[in-house]
């Protein structure tokens, strides 16, 4: 195994998400996408990423189930996890705050921001 | 023997007439529907629907679910309900009294508690038997009732429901994920519009996951596809035309979204109707658009619902021996509508259009069919209007079958693959041969039925999506 | 295709026209069908060539995506000219590259949007977009009204409040969209003046694209409400301060809603007031809580939630009676959250009078609050 820093990125906009996985990759990090909610939880305990991102508004799984489904299994429930979500909707990041996410990034967001967010959070652990 | 012939060709002659003007009627709402459908998808193409979340002042929908016996699909059928994407939705689940394990199921999965309830309106129902809300979900309200059919159920729905929007769906209903973004649109643009029905789809072959499309297919079963063909013709020029002469005059009970207020109005579902779908938009526009005109009934092109379609014959025929009930139903309950120049087109033009060519049709065809094979036994028709006769009540069909099929693919295309839409060009001819007439054959059935009494529901069986 | 097709058509007329002459009226019917199905038989044919065309445009797209992806992320990180970027892509394609780009613009801001927005500004996707701006296609206006929108394109707010006037609704809707995103401020009074020529556009809509404006818009549409006459305007006016909290306006807003005769009017000054939390308008709100249209009332009561104090008690006591469910409903959970240690009180109420209305709403509500939490 590498020391390289694995991340999970579940987004439905998939050119987003190949952007970030660009600008990631470029970083020295791993990026695995799911373009839904679908599998994520599995694809977590699988390899066992230092982050998770979610999406909120995701199609057939969305971001807040999925957060549940991580912090109710103790193997997993301590990775961190951020929430990504438009701006509109600020009621859902107290829920997910409540459910045990770690920090949110509203969209639209700026690239940079977001990159540094993601290096703090695995620099603190 | 010389007036006889006559007598007979002249009846012949009127049949023929007959067929050529119901195709001639569908083939002008197709082209009006061309041209309003390509005006429809420039205007919604760049309008990014989500923007609707960052508004103030987006409209509150409760979305009525009423459900009896469903205890294989409620769960997951609620689970992607939760998931719509709208900002302030309510869903109510109305158990209809179901004596299987529909509420059970609902304990087991939501985390439901009763509370203390009280309906807000006094629409007609049988008695509540309690009202139950999750603490997991905030949004969803389960309220279990006795028995009295679906009518009875969206009218105890109603009476609890919270939000100006009133959305009704049938349990077994996928629906897109944005489909109350879209459904809301039309009350949105127009202060004065009171209900606006979805286009539905067939879901056979669809490969669907927790309540979700995920890809669009088609069945492997000819009687499915069929039904598709069906299905697009129905919607997609049929209500598009009459849309334009503010002349909607059946939205379907599977996805469909009211102002509460005009439900309210008008006393909401009829109880114990067989078609209440048809019935109570035919009751909004003798009571309501006569008061004031302005109103409109409207629906949008898009499909947002995506239903089972029966797969054997047995249960096929019951559907549509039932509709044809429902349909005759509706009209006869109103018939003071036909020709009634207080309302406007819809008096003059559209009820007796579903008068003469929904209701009495299949009666008039099938009486044609058998009155033209027994006229040319006996040899008084000529070829050539044999040939007329023929073309009309099958080829016309056809030309209209195929044009339903281009329309979608020049409108839609949610048939992503060639050989898909191959097989649904080959479906619309092949309808025309056999198909059309044996479902013409059930309504007349339905017809039959209706008349000697037996007007009670008949059973859809489910065939299910769980997986 | 088509003039195959049209070929086609005429030679049946033709031959219908000849046989007509000749032969019986069912023979001319039959024959007439025949024609049709032979129409529909080609329309098929191009149909399925169209499916085709639109497949290998649809590949040609993802081959241009797989090609042009990596180079724009390079872009984006690094100093790379918009100019030269471009200058790559034949003009065939732009529109390709535009879709493209449509999710990017909506989902990145700050240095990322500044990029893209340069890639249409600072190249010849400008001149490319104008020109469509000025054809005659609608499609084309609304396509380019969009992206000239979405990349903030100061060039083109000139013509674009030209496509203002159009008698195409939806031309004005996308350029008064694309106004909106380039917080092009006079030209709301454009908006608003235009948006009167058409039947169906409606308060909603037009909310919905003036809320892409900054808050820089309140001041002008401030300095308008004095004088402002239309109803309708006027509630998108205040609707609009809702959504931006345009304190400033709360004052000039009361006394507006003291003299308006509007339900609309009045219903978004009472949403106004609760969202800015202007006390000063709880006197205004005293004698409304008695009108006589219900939604006014049930408004009053939700403000009351957010600006009421005890002096309210009774009167909203009093409203638990009121005709009208939305009413009484309101009013138990307002109750609930000025009035101190009220709870009990009211389940005192609710639970001692099992017949009467008011407690039985009064019931609801407690149960409802019990659940949630």
């Amino acid at each position: 195994m590498s020391d390289k820093k694995t991340i999970i990125f579940a987004e439905d906009t998939v050119h987003i998400a190949k952007l970030l996985k660009f600008k990631l990759e470029k970083e020295g990090f791993n990026l695995i996408h799911f373009p839904s909610g679908v599998g994520v939880t599995e694809g977590v305990i699988k390899y066992k990423p230092d982050l998770v991102m979610l999406d909120i508004m995701m199609p057939v799984k969305d971001g807040l189930t999925v957060l549940k489904e991580l912090k109710s299994n103790p193997s997993i429930a301590n990775i961190p996890v951020i929430l990504l979500t438009a701006n509109s909707h600020e009621e859902y990041v107290v829920k997910g705050l409540q459910l045990g996410a770690i920090d949110y990034i509203l969209k639209p967001f700026a690239s940079a921001e977001l990159m540094l967010r993601i290096k703090n959070i695995l620099k603190m652990r | 023997m010389e007036i006889i012939k006559y007598i007979v060709f002249g009846f012949n002659t009127l049949i023929l007439l007959y067929f050529l003007a119901v195709c001639s009627i569908y083939i002008t709402l197709n082209i009006i529907a061309f041209f309003k459908m390509s005006k429809y998808n420039r205007t919604i193409k760049y309008l990014d629907l989500k923007r609707v979340f960052k508004l103030t002042n987006y409209k509150p929908i409760s979305v009525i679910v009423p459900a009896y016996n469903e205890e294989n699909g409620i769960v997951e059928s609620i689970k992607s309900l939760l998931q719509l994407e709208y900002p302030d939705f309510q869903l109510v689940i109305v158990n209809d009294g179901s004596n299987d394990n529909t509420l059970q199921k609902l304990f087991e999965n939501f985390s439901i508690r009763q509370v203390s309830f009280t309906p807000f309106y006094k629409l007609k129902s049988q008695p509540i038997r309690s009202v139950y809300m999750s603490s997991e979900y905030p949004n969803l309200i389960v309220i279990d009732k006795v028995n009295g059919g679906k009518a009875d159920a969206i009218n105890a729905g109603i009476n609890l429901a919270k939000s100006p929007l009133i959305t009704v769906i049938d349990a077994d209903s996928v629906l897109e994920r944005d489909c109350l973004l879209k459904i809301v649109r039309p009350f949105m643009d127009d202060e004065n519009v009171i209900a606006v029905g979805g286009t539905i789809r067939i879901a056979n072959g669809c490969n669907i996951l927790h309540g979700n499309i995920l890809n669009v297919g088609l069945s492997k079963s000819w009687l499915a596809r069929f039904q598709v063909v069906e299905y697009l013709r129905a919607f997609l020029f049929g209500r598009n035309g009459f849309d334009v002469l503010n002349g909607i005059l059946i939205i379907s009970g599977a996805f469909s979204c009211f102002s509460r207020d005009a439900l309210i109005k008008i006393d909401g579902y009829r109880a114990g109707c067989i078609g209440e779908d048809m019935e109570i938009i035919v009751r909004m526009h003798r009571k309501l658009r006569r008061e004031n005109p302005k109103l409109r009934i409207t629906f949008i092109p898009d499909p947002v619902c995506w239903t089972e379609a029966p797969e054997t014959f047995k249960v096929l025929r019951s559907q549509r021996m039932r509709w044809q009930k429902g349909t005759v139903d509706s009209i006869l309950l109103h018939k003071n509508l036909f020709m009634n120049p207080a309302y406007g087109w819809i008096g003059m033009l559209v009820f007796p259009y579903f008068a003469l060519f929904e209701m009495l049709g299949p009666v008039i065809e099938i009486f044609g069919y058998f009155f033209f094979i027994f006229s040319f036994a006996l040899g008084f028709v000529t070829i050539s209007f044999a040939v007329a006769f023929l073309t009309t009540a099958i080829l016309y069909g056809v030309v209209l079958s195929v044009l339903s099929v281009i329309l979608e693919e020049l409108s839609f295309q949610r048939y992503p693959k060639l050989s898909q839409l191959l097989s649904l060009i080959a479906a619309a001819f092949l309808e025309n041969f056999g198909y059309r007439q044996l479902t013409t054959w059930w309504r007349f059935r339905g017809m039959v039925e209706y008349f000697t009494g037996k007007r009670h529901w008949g059973k859809m069986e489910k065939k299910g999506f769980v997986k | 295709m088509s003039k195959l097709a049209s070929r086609q058509v005429g030679m049946f007329i033709y031959l219908g026209v000849f046989l007509v002459i000749h032969i019986d009226i069912f023979s001319f019917l039959a024959l007439t069908i025949f024609a049709l199905l032979i129409i529909t038989y080609i329309l098929v044919i191009q149909v399925v060539l169209l499916r085709l065309l639109h497949g290998y445009q649809t590949k040609q797209e993802q081959k241009f995506f797989a090609v042009w992806e990596e180079r724009i992320f390079n872009y984006l990180e690094g100093d790379e000219k918009p100019q030269t970027l471009i200058k790559k892509i034949r003009r065939g394609k732009y529109i390709y590259l535009l879709r493209y780009l449509r999710e990017f613009f909506l989902m990145l801001k700050g240095d990322d949007f500044a990029k893209l927005s340069s890639l249409i500004n600072e190249t010849k996707l400008q001149p490319f977009l104008l020109s469509y701006l000025q054809s005659g296609s609608p499609r084309k206006i609304n396509e380019a009204a969009y992206f000239l929108g979405l990349a903030k394109s100061e060039a083109s707010k000139r013509l674009l409040r030209k496509k203002l006037r159009s008698e195409n609704a939806s031309v004005f809707l996308s350029s008064a969209l694309a106004l909106a995103r380039l917080n092009d401020i006079d030209a709301v009074f454009d908006i608003f003046r235009n948006a009167r020529h058409f039947k169906f556009i409606s308060k909603d809509s037009l909310l919905a694209i003036l809320s892409e404006y900054t808050d820089d818009v309140c001041k002008p549409l401030f300095q308008n409400l004095k004088r402002e006459k239309n109803v309708l305007i006027q509630s998108i006016t205040i609707t609009l301060f809702r959504h931006f909290k345009f304190y400033q306006a709360g004052e000039m807003v009361l006394k507006i809603m003291v003299y308006s005769p509007s339900k609309d009017v009045i219903i978004e000054s009472i949403k106004f007031f609760s969202t800015i939390e202007l006390f000063e308008a709880s006197t205004a709100l005293r004698s409304l809580i008695t009108h006589p249209k219900a939604e006014i009332r049930s408004e009053v009561l939700k403000a009351l939630a957010v600006l009421g104090d005890e002096s309210f008690e009774q009167r909203i006591w009093d409203r638990m009676y009121d005709s009208e469910y939305e009413v009484q409903y309101n009013a138990v959970i307002t109750l609930m959250k000025i009035i101190p240690g009220s709870e009990e009180k009211i389940s005192r109420f609710a639970y001692g009078n099992l017949k009467d209305r008011a407690a039985a709403i009064a019931r609801m509500v407690l149960s409802e609050r019990n659940i949630k939490n």
